[in-house]
């Protein structure tokens, strides 16, 4: 029987193939135990929106595969992707605990297999285990950390081309060698990149082009080849 | 659950750190070392750009503990923390901070709360930002 959207689906916490390599996840198996038995588990597909900035928080969600993009709206009300979660992050916990409304959005960007569990067992899970709120505060503290880079780099470029080089690089962290650059897989469109860095779908485009003409990055599909990582670098002031 | 029951757990533990305007308490990039909590006066957060040059982030008031989020993720600091004006900190080491932790799920919980306050606060300055 084929699985929903081809996702590889653990059932089980304590069977989950991938639970160790996950920052959230990878607890005792007591804490694990208690975690399966509150959880809800359910496949997603592309687009799905799994809570709402401004709703009241139900519960958290905790991403076992898939990418999810988290967005908020500027005061002008431009969406900004605030955040790109990848699997093992837990989502929401930071309203859930505060018992108020969703700062963020949270919508997939990919197929995505994701746990949820209620509000109240969620914060019950985390009186009974000290593990899961240490794991918790280690999210929450990413959550910010990864917050503080973004307001870094729109505070502090100064130009939007600056601002699409950083971000250009900070993906290429994880890209692969090649002999032509180093090669990334870009799953967003432009329009999803401009809100990453707080401009238009038209300016992102503009800029990709001009990047390509100076022989700086190269697109080939979805694959994306950094070619002057130097004079890329020499771009970025902060 | 109140947030102040984790200024009375690490009342206990803590060292009172004196600075006059101008002096720094962490730098970005060093390893931290335990968390502080703003007693009176203010506190500049401030960043490096790569030419040297310092950039203001936020100020820090009294009642606030900096150095929380580090402390739990085990990186360094990622901007620096100066006076703003005569500030009394008081300082607690991160062994003795997790120890207290260990003793306490209340404490876990306001912890928890101040790091989520954070975030929005982070959230509300991104969004200030983005309509620049």
């Amino acid at each position: 029987m084929p699985t929903p959207y081809n996702l590889a689906i653990a059932d089980h916490c304590g069977e989950c193939p991938v639970r160790e390599a996950h920052a959230f996840c990878n607890m005792q198996p007591e804490p694990i135990e208690a975690m399966n038995s509150i959880k809800f588990s359910a496949a997603y597909p592309k687009g799905a929106l799994l809570f709402v900035e401004g709703e009241q928080p139900r519960g958290v969600y905790i991403l076992c595969s898939g990418k999810v993009k988290l967005t908020t709206s500027s005061t002008e009300g431009r969406t900004l992707i605030v955040k790109i979660a990848t699997h093992g992050e837990i989502l929401g916990a930071s309203a859930a605990i505060l018992g108020r409304p969703y700062e963020v959005s949270a919508e997939t960007l990919e197929a995505s297999q994701v746990s949820f569990i209620r509000r109240e067992d969620f914060l019950r899970f985390l009186s009974a285990y000290s593990e899961a709120c240490m794991h918790t505060a280690q999210q929450l503290s990413e959550k910010y950390e990864s917050a503080q880079r973004e307001i870094r780099s729109l505070g502090l470029a100064h130009t939007t081309s600056e601002k699409l080089a950083k971000l250009i690089l900070d993906w290429s962290v994880d890209g692969e060698p090649t002999p032509q650059g180093t090669r990334m897989q870009v799953l967003l469109t432009h329009e999803e990149i401009a809100q990453m860095i707080g401009t238009t779908r038209e300016t992102v485009t503009r800029l990709l082009s001009d990047f390509k003409r100076k022989k700086l990055i190269s697109v080939k599909g979805s694959s994306l080849f950094v070619l002057a990582k130097e004079q890329m670098r020499e771009m970025v002031s902060i | 659950m109140e947030p102040s029951i984790i200024e009375t757990t690490l009342a206990e533990r803590e060292t009172l750190i004196r600075l006059r305007k101008g002096e720094t308490l962490f730098r970005e990039g060093e390893p931290p070392r335990g968390v502080y909590v703003l007693h009176s006066g203010s506190v500049d957060l401030l960043f490096a750009a790569k030419d040297g040059s310092a950039k203001p982030l936020r100020e820090a008031q009294s009642g606030q503990i900096l150095g929380l989020s580090c402390v739990v993720t085990q990186r360094v600091h990622d901007c620096t923390a100066t006076a703003a004006e005569p500030c009394e900190v008081a300082f607690i080491e991160r062994e003795d901070f997790l120890h207290a932790l260990d003793d306490s799920p209340a404490v876990w919980f306001s912890v928890l709360h101040l790091l989520s306050n954070e975030i929005n606060a982070a959230y509300d300055d991104m969004r200030v930002l983005a309509s620049r």
